[in-house]
């Protein structure tokens, strides 16, 4: 590793103990207070995040196990909630990519990508400059995943500890601080028009199909901004 | 549920969420900064990530359930006030949006 690279992580590093940092430390450690709820020890518990690193995925995945779903089950819901990432990741490589670099190493990175870095990236890219965006993005990604996975399990412990109310109130700081960063970026027509309609959109499809409403939803408005504002 | 269940549960969860990223990965190669088609996956992210915060605020699950839709949303709608008037910091913006919730929850839950 050169000078660079080291600066360019340990940047990526400090952005993510920042507000991205906080509001994920809160939601894990909310999500390990659940995990104690369904039943998980705390071996499991961290083990979840430290391998399925992305939050709602893991939130269905106890909720299932609470309703004694089936592993089929599990499988087809955590895949239908995380399929999200798919989109997202399509966006994010083009934004980090170094043409010296091997393919593995976006196949490695991948697991960093979640919400949370996404969205602090997409926002800020445009500050980095194209070769330390990789770098950047590993520190922060990496340091978002190092921070949730100690949560979880802290979490775990501190199950009945805090009461109900503070547990909502943190889980509500993950939801409230994407949706500050959103509209905080909200400077070019099409994202904004998506963003619009999705939130309008997404309510309305939930009372049809609750499953795929937010994947519905997403493309749908994405698909009619797209064609309005850039084709 | 045995410890072998949860421990195949947490295998399948990881599996699942792995895979669209390595989907995503591998579809990236079409795709570059500049062009239409990073702009069309762009608006279908937004749109998703959207979706799912409204969700979130209106059809939550798990804990967020329990709590009052109406200080859910009026919490959120006075926060992005804060946002703008707070010329976007979202530090604070998140933080007090948090507190605002906590405390009517508190009360009027």
């Amino acid at each position: 590793m050169n000078n660079t690279f080291d600066n360019n992580f340990k940047k990526g590093c400090f952005a993510a103990l920042g507000i991205p940092g906080i509001s994920l430390v809160a939601s894990f450690f909310a999500l390990g207070a659940l995990f104690k709820n369904s039943g998980l020890n705390a071996i499991q518990s961290f083990l979840s995040t430290l391998i399925g690193f992305a939050l709602p995925g893991q939130v269905v995945m106890a909720e299932t196990l609470i309703v004694n779903g089936t592993l089929l089950n599990i499988l087809i819901a955590v895949f239908l909630t995380n399929a999200r990432l798919y989109p997202m990741t399509v966006n994010l490589v083009p934004v980090i990519r170094q043409k010296s670099r091997p393919r593995w190493h976006y196949y490695f990175l991948a697991h960093f990508i979640a919400v949370t870095s996404w969205v602090y990236m997409l926002s800020n890219y445009d500050k980095i400059t194209k070769e330390s965006r990789f770098s950047f993005f590993l520190g922060l990604g990496s340091t978002l995943w190092i921070l949730s996975t100690l949560a979880t399990v802290l979490g775990f412990y501190a199950a009945g500890i805090l009461s109900a109310k503070v547990f909502v109130a943190l889980i509500f700081l993950n939801p409230i601080y994407f949706m500050c960063m959103i509209v905080s970026v909200l400077n070019k027509s099409h994202i904004v028009a998506t963003v619009f309609l999705s939130v309008i959109l997404a309510p309305i499809l939930f009372l049809v199909t609750p499953d795929w409403s937010v994947l519905l939803a997403g493309t749908i408005s994405g698909i009619i901004s797209y064609f309005i504002f850039i084709r | 549920m045995s410890e072998t269940y949860i421990y195949l549960a947490i295998l399948l969860t990881a599996f699942a969420t792995y895979l669209p990223r390595f989907l995503g990965v591998f579809s990236s190669d079409f795709v570059n900064e500049e062009g239409k088609l990073f702009k069309f996956v762009s608006c279908i992210s937004y749109g998703i990530l959207a979706a799912l915060i409204a969700r979130i605020f209106i059809h939550p699950v798990g804990a967020l359930e329990q709590t009052s839709t109406t200080i859910r949303l009026l919490a959120a709608g006075i926060t992005i006030v804060v946002l703008f008037v707070s010329k976007k910091n979202v530090l604070f913006s998140s933080l007090f949006g948090v507190i605002l919730f906590g405390i009517l929850n508190l009360y009027f839950n």
